[in-house]
């Protein structure tokens, strides 16, 4: 066994949502509300039945922190080890396709398949090493992938269980195997096991955020840069050769990832003032997250160096207390303010350099 | 009597999509099948998955998952009878209908 019991003892579901809150929420939310809280009520039991499975031989309480550094770490205290499987779509939709790498083969000689599970190990080290987090879930679980799903398509997802990858058309897009991609896809399954963020209007658009956060912090240190080295973009090169553009979105500069006869011009706002109301895109989700993408650009540069240490932490930690899958952005940014005082002190530089960078964006806390 | 004389005759079916990770309509993803051009398979295939009633309760299904997902708007035309249109995610749409979606 790769690690401890105590995983279970801290899922951090656990922590997030009471349940005699997620019981009315399933009673008198909307309908995508009920949705999400009978399906984390689900969640909550199975935990509760595993905890008590094993509750003579899990560790006592952990402090907060400490607590989720210590899922991640085997019984001799090491880190421990993705399990990843990679499978082939074979250019259909059926999920997940058949399995050709496994944790532990050697690589594939497949470049989808070993960029697939390279990627997934980087996001598993990030998530692992900096914050303490074992695989997407908090447990251990497998990170399952499948590459070359469907034929010509253009798109890459999390499932709910796995992410899966289209070989784009060679038009608009050229491939969807790209660090930053992957880690904004498992972004998306830490996000659920974290209590979720429900996908439309401003909860969603956090949602898309946190993932391409985390998606670019993946990359970044993938590269090992520093704030100022990395070109804070996501998805870059991978639209098609003949589309005029650099990446999906970016982080520093939103709205200027692309400006194509196409796909028009890359919408994204950076300040409150630009939010866009709209009905398409679950509420234009992938467009005002430039927001709180921009909010964080900011806070990293200006703290400076390597932005998935501190700024990071800050992100996971409030992702971790959210306990609000409707969090507006102002709720978010509440919450990071909350995050930054328990890990920088209150008062200190940091929280005050985040304060200023949530201003800038049009949000006042 | 086979599933084309059932109520297919002359149905056109046209299809846009939009979102997904970049959250953009993806032009090339625009189609119009025109159902009666196609193979006699083929057309007892559209037949069967693209008819308003299956259509309508796939809508219905709820969504676990939603995160970077297609969205489909799909219009069905069919004889004289007013177009009917409907949303679906692609993770409401079955595999196989994915698959002959894929064809065209
Ligand atoms: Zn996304």
């Amino acid at each position: 066994m790769c690690f401890s019991l105590s995983c279970a003892s801290h899922h951090p579901i656990t922590c997030i949502i009471p349940p005699h809150m997620l019981r009315v929420l399933a009673l008198r939310g909307d309908e995508s509300t009920a949705r999400m809280a009978r399906s984390l009520l689900k969640q909550t039991e199975k935990l509760r039945d595993e905890r008590n499975e094993h509750a003579t031989t899990g560790p006592g309480p952990h402090g907060d922190f400490a607590g989720l550094e210590a899922q991640a770490r085997s019984d001799d205290g090491s880190l421990c080890c993705p399990d990843r499987r990679i499978h082939d779509g074979e250019f259909k939709a059926a999920l997940p396709g058949r399995l050709l790498r496994q944790e532990g083969d050697p690589s594939a000689g497949d470049r989808d398949v070993d960029l697939a599970y390279d990627g997934a190990g980087d996001v598993f080290s990030l998530f692992a090493e900096e914050y303490g987090r074992n695989s997407l879930d908090g447990a251990g679980m497998p990170l399952i992938a499948t590459v070359r799903h469907r034929r010509n398509y253009n798109n890459a997802f999390w499932d709910g269980s796995q992410m899966a990858y289209g070989t784009g058309d060679g038009q608009v897009f050229r491939t969807f195997l790209e660090l930053s991609v992957i880690g904004h896809e498992m972004a998306h399954g830490v996000i659920q096991h974290s209590g979720g963020l429900i996908y439309e209007n401003q909860s969603g658009a956090l949602n898309e955020s946190i993932a391409d956060v985390f998606g670019s912090l993946a990359l970044q240190r993938r590269l090992g840069q520093q704030v100022h080295e990395a070109d804070w973009l996501v998805g870059r090169g991978i639209l098609g050769p003949g589309i005029n553009g650099t990446a999906l979105r970016s982080m520093k500069a939103p709205g200027t990832a692309y400006a194509d006869d196409m796909l028009g011009q890359d919408p994204q706002p950076w300040h409150m003032d630009q939010f866009l109301t709209t009905s398409d895109d679950n509420g234009g989700v992938h467009i005002n997250s430039g927001i709180p993408n921009h909010a964080f650009y900011l806070f990293c540069n200006y703290v400076g160096g390597r932005s998935w240490e501190l700024p990071g932490r800050v992100w996971y930690r409030a992702l971790q207390r959210l306990n609000n899958p409707m969090a507006t952005f102002a709720d978010w940014a509440d919450q990071t303010m909350s995050a930054a005082t328990d890990l920088a002190g209150p008062g200190s530089f940091e929280t005050v350099l985040l304060r200023r960078a949530w201003k800038l964006v049009g949000i006042g806390i | 009597m086979d599933a084309i004389a059932g109520g297919c005759i002359a149905m056109i079916i046209e299809i846009a999509a939009q979102g997904g990770i970049g959250g953009f309509a993806a032009p090339n993803l625009n189609k119009r099948i025109d159902v009666d051009q196609q193979s006699t398979q083929l057309r007892r295939e559209l037949c069967k998955v693209f008819g308003p009633e299956q259509l309508a309760r796939l809508a219905r299904t709820p969504c676990n998952a939603c995160a970077d997902r297609l969205i489909y708007r799909i219009t069905i035309i069919q004889g004289s009878a007013a177009p009917r249109n409907f949303t679906l995610r692609e993770d409401q749409l079955p595999a196989q209908m994915l698959d002959l979606l894929d064809q065209f």
